[in-house]
């Protein structure tokens, strides 16, 4: 008697022999007992790897990285340094060096950047692209800047992207589940341009702590221009219609 | 112009939780398994498939290639299981200690088990797992059809000798 390889009890298992097959297979596995025992085998296994793999997912779950408590105190510490200096030049200090122990610590920023590029000329720049999660997004800058200016846009793409521009290397982008976040400081020069898919209700721009700016995309793509150095301005929308991408 | 005429929304809520599973399962890493479903995304927007009635397979075809590039540059895969399996479920309350370490200790073997299979091994039992047909699995790994069922039986074999040690 030839008996069935276990290649095509797997595929009578998961119907996925012809009918021919289907067939033979079938008509064996009545009148064999030790092929009939491995096709038994087979599907028992089966559902131990599915219900093995179940109990693997629970330890899998995407999370938010914890912040180790020695951390926490430490950043308690800076924020406390920067109360009591409670000047700018401080500030920039704070970020740069809270920049410089995260990243020592956790490595540089990951969950959501799905695609990066820095350039190695003299003017860095960098892009992010990803994929906003909802429907409302915040645009968080830490700070405002000495120059630079933010140009915000919607456009049929259905990915954001943000990019740097003529700054000296030491601003970054950060997705977060909410948004983006730009880490910059005072001395800052550099500008942004940030392009949001058009099926964004509502994009909130918040620098530095200050009330949000709330912006409201229209039905076809909307950009927006927005000076960082000063407080009192507000978004400027500098042209309706068009594909909503910036120039190059 | 997006790259993609269908609603992209909609494809997102779709597969993005299966293709998240398959892809922490595959790399034992959800963070990387994050990024590389948002790349996935990504590349659909940019470069969408020539045939939209294959898309969830090219969908995951593509997810495989990226975890496994990612895999291959981080260097962090035995790293990353270890710690994965040391984690505490999220998203449910605690259960009593017993229970627990009976799913640590499931944990632990999954892991162990999951390292015993080559990547197309590991790759085939995956997206049987998530209910593609053998062509559709023989198209994503580039073999012939018949072969996936001997590849399938081979698989569960190793997974079931570390999943169940007294089983040899």
């Amino acid at each position: 008697m030839t008996h069935t390889d276990d290649g095509a009890l797997v595929r009578l298992l998961d119907g996925a022999c012809d009918g021919e097959e289907r067939s033979l297979v079938t008509l064996h596995l009545e009148t064999c007992g030790s092929c009939g025992a491995r096709y038994q085998e087979l599907d028992r296994r089966t559902r131990l790897v599915s219900e093995s793999l179940r109990v693997w997912d629970t330890s899998v779950r995407p999370r938010r990285r914890g912040i180790p408590r020695w951390l926490r105190a430490a950043a308690a510490i800076v924020i406390l340094l920067g109360i009591a200096g409670g000047v700018r030049p401080v500030r920039a200090w704070i970020v740069d060096g809270a920049r410089a122990v995260w990243t020592a610590v956790v490595g540089p920023p990951a969950s959501q950047v799905v695609q990066q590029d820095a350039s190695s000329t003299s003017v860095p720049a960098a892009t992010v692209t990803f994929v906003p999660a909802g429907d409302t997004f915040v645009l968080e800058l830490t700070s405002r800047q000495r120059e630079g200016t933010l140009l915000l846009a919607t456009s049929s793409r259905e990915t954001a992207q943000a990019e740097i521009s003529g700054g000296a290397g030491r601003e970054d982008l950060v997705v977060l589940p909410t948004g983006l976040r730009v880490v910059n400081d005072a001395a800052s020069v550099a500008s942004y341009a940030i392009t949001l898919p058009r099926t964004m209700r509502a994009i909130r721009v918040v620098i530095d702590g200050e009330p949000a700016l709330a912006l409201e995309p229209g039905g076809a793509t909307s950009r927006w221009e927005i000076d960082l150095t000063s407080v009192v301005d507000t978004a400027r929308a500098v042209s309706k219609g068009g594909d909503g991408s910036f120039p190059q | 112009m997006s790259g993609f005429d269908g609603s992209f929304t909609s494809l997102y809520a779709e597969y993005r939780e299966p293709l998240f599973r398959y892809v922490a399962r595959y790399t034992g890493d959800p963070d990387l398994a994050d990024d590389v479903v948002q790349d996935t995304f990504v590349r659909l927007d940019e470069r969408p498939p020539p045939d939209r009635h294959a898309l969830r397979g090219w969908l995951f075809t593509v997810a495989t290639n990226l975890a496994r590039d990612a895999l291959k540059v981080s260097r962090r895969r035995l790293g990353i299981l270890q710690e994965a399996a040391d984690r505490v479920p999220c998203g449910t309350p605690p259960p009593d200690p017993v229970t627990n370490l009976e799913r640590d200790e499931v944990r632990e073997r999954v892991r162990v088990a999951m390292a015993t299979l080559s990547e197309k091994e590991r790759t085939i039992l995956l997206l049987r797992e998530e209910g593609f047909a053998h062509r559709e699995i023989a198209e994503a790994v580039g073999t012939t059809t018949k072969s996936i069922g001997t590849m399938i039986a081979r698989a569960l074999d190793k997974m079931a000798r570390r999943l169940e040690p007294e089983v040899e």
